[in-house]
Order: structure tokens, then C-alpha cells, then sequence
């Protein structure tokens, strides 16, 4: 027999076929999909903002107290009528160990942000990708 | 489908609508499906990963430039979405290769047998067929695809292709040859 005859007696026979609802089920996933991909990614979503909103309260402080400014007038200012000598330490000791704090931790805030900021660019794009 | 028709349906499911897409999958999917069964050898694994390579072609249509034909294209992506599939699990893939060619093979006539027996000879013996051989005849003498087409398809060299097919259609010959001979003496 021949190639002629055998690729007729091949195109003959009836192949197997998948379920009914094949067709059906393929397109459901695509437009699935489709609907997936149409819902807009937020590149800078919460997590961000709240990063943002961490790094800048510390920087602010940092910015108050970086001179070495006496903060013993601010903790009278914020409270100026309580009395109570415990509180005002503490308050007093948190803001102390603010000033003394290093410049380094904005450095880490600022970095981790740029690199938050990349990670959702490339995970935006890579979302967006066919 | 026409190969005009169905570059103007591909056409449209580049441009956004998504439902031509299902012409396409009408067209196809016997032979995906076929080719996914033979390599799996289970149908409800063989119906997912049929789906999934569809899937995969609708999601990278945009990446079609036409230069080969779609079904070669969709064959590469069905063929490779199953061979690495089987390779993830792990799975040991066992060629079941043990049919021994005899050289008489060649000069079987096939129109000695009668129509409807023929076809059932033919469908048992396809099913014996190891994957690859199996995947090579359908291409071939199916879909009518030339040998540049399944080299690419199946990732091998042309000469290779030609010697698969060569063998493939003498194993098909003593298949059918050794059961006509268990029916004469049954």
C-alpha cells in the first residue's frame, strides 16, 4: 500500500472526541480570564499608602528633634494640664529616644519604599502581560 | 473551515472578540484531544490539558503571525503543554515500543480487507501505535502536514521525522497484518 492510500484510509477514521460541553467549558475559562484581567490593578494600593504614611510620621519627627532640640517643652505643651509626673516621664523618655533616633531608619523606610514602589510596577506589568 | 476563514477569525479574536475563538476550538479539538489522550492516557486528564492548550493559544494569539499555519501552531502548544505535564509528575514516559517490524510490511495491501473493516483495523492499530509514532501518522497522513511542519511541532530533525514516519507506517502495516492473521486462525 501506498502513502496515497494509507493517508486516505487515515482520514477515513473518526478520531476520539472530548466531552460535549468541551468547547463550552473553554470558553467559559477564557472569558473568565478575560474578565480577570479587565479588573484595574492599583500600583500603589494600601499597603503603600501606609508605608508612606509610617516613613513620613518619622521623618517629621525626625525633623523636629534631629537638632537636638530639649523636648521637655513639647511634652509640657502637649500636656499642659495633666499633672501626673509618670506620664510626662514617659512621654518624655519616648521622645528622647525619637531624637536619638538613628538616621539610618529613615534611610531603611525610604529604601524599602522605592523598592515597594518597583515591586508593584513590575508585578502590574507582568499581570497586564498576554 | 478554510484556511481564509480561519485567518479571519483569528484576525477577530486579535482584535477583541473573544467568541471566535470557539470556531477555532470546534476545528481542533478531535485532534488536540487525540493527540492529549494518546500521550496521557487518560481521558479526564487528556480533556484538561486539551482545554489548557487552548487556552494557552487564546492567550498568546497575539504572538501568531501567521508565518506557519494555526493548527501546526496549536499542535507545538498542545504537544509541548502535554509532554511537560507528564514530565512534572514525574511520570516515567514509557514508550510501549515493542512491536517488531517485519520486513514484509511494506507490501501489505490494505484493499484486500473490506471498507468497514479496514477502518476498525486501522483505529485498533493507531491505538498500538506508540505516542510518538501515533502523534507522527496523525500529523502526517491526517492533517496532511509536511514534514518542515512536524519537525518544529515535535522538535526534531527533519531526517529523524521521515525515518519516525517510515517506521511508524511499517509497525501500523504489521499490526493490522498480525491481527488478520489471529482472526484466519481463530
Amino acid at each position: 500500500m501506498n502513502d496515497e492510500q494509507l493517508r486516505s484510509a487515515i482520514k477515513d477514521i473518526k478520531l476520539e472526541s472530548p466531552s460535549a460541553s468541551f468547547t463550552v467549558n473553554v470558553m467559559n475559562k477564557i472569558h473568565e480570564s478575560a474578565n480577570l484581567a479587565k479588573v484595574p490593578y492599583k500600583i500603589l494600593g494600601l499597603n503603600f499608602w501606609v508605608f508612606v504614611s509610617l516613613f513620613m510620621a518619622v521623618a517629621i519627627l525626625f525633623a523636629l528633634f534631629a537638632n537636638g532640640a530639649d523636648t521637655t517643652g513639647v511634652v509640657q505643651g502637649l500636656l499642659p494640664s495633666s499633672g501626673n509626673e509618670v506620664v510626662k516621664g514617659t512621654y518624655q523618655s519616648i521622645l528622647n529616644k525619637l531624637n536619638m533616633a538613628p538616621l539610618s531608619l529613615a534611610g531603611i523606610l525610604l529604601g524599602a519604599s522605592f523598592l515597594l514602589i518597583i515591586e508593584r510596577v513590575i508585578a502590574a506589568k507582568t499581570q497586564q502581560a498576554p | 473551515m478554510d484556511q481564509k476563514e480561519e485567518l479571519c477569525y483569528i484576525e477577530k479574536v486579535k482584535n477583541g472578540e473573544a467568541n471566535y475563538f470557539s470556531y477555532l476550538v470546534e476545528s481542533y479539538k478531535d485532534i488536540v484531544y487525540s493527540i492529549s489522550l494518546k500521550i496521557l492516557k487518560d481521558h479526564d486528564e487528556a480533556e484538561d490539558l486539551a482545554q489548557e492548550s487552548f487556552i494557552k493559544a487564546y492567550n498568546s494569539i497575539l504572538s501568531f503571525q501567521g508565518k506557519s499555519k494555526f493548527s501546526s501552531w496549536l499542535y507545538r502548544i498542545t504537544y509541548n503543554t502535554c509532554i511537560s505535564h507528564v514530565r512534572k509528575k514525574k511520570q516515567e514516559y514509557i514508550s510501549v515500543d515493542d512491536i517488531q517490524i517485519k520486513d514484509e510490511a511494506e507490501d501489505f495491501n490494505f484493499d484486500e480487507i473490506p471498507g468497514d473493516a479496514r477502518k476498525k483495523y486501522l483505529q485498533q492499530a493507531l491505538k498500538q501505535l506508540p505516542e510518538i509514532d501515533y502523534t507522527l501518522v496523525l500529523l502526517y497522513y491526517f492533517e496532511e502536514l509536511s514534514v518542515d511542519e512536524i519537525k518544529k511541532i515535535v522538535n526534531m530533525s527533519a531526517s529523524n521525522v521521515k525515518v519516525k514516519i517510515h517506521r511508524a507506517r511499517k509497525k501500523l502495516y504489521t499490526i493490522i497484518e498480525d491481527k488478520l492473521k489471529q482472526e484466519i486462525y481463530t
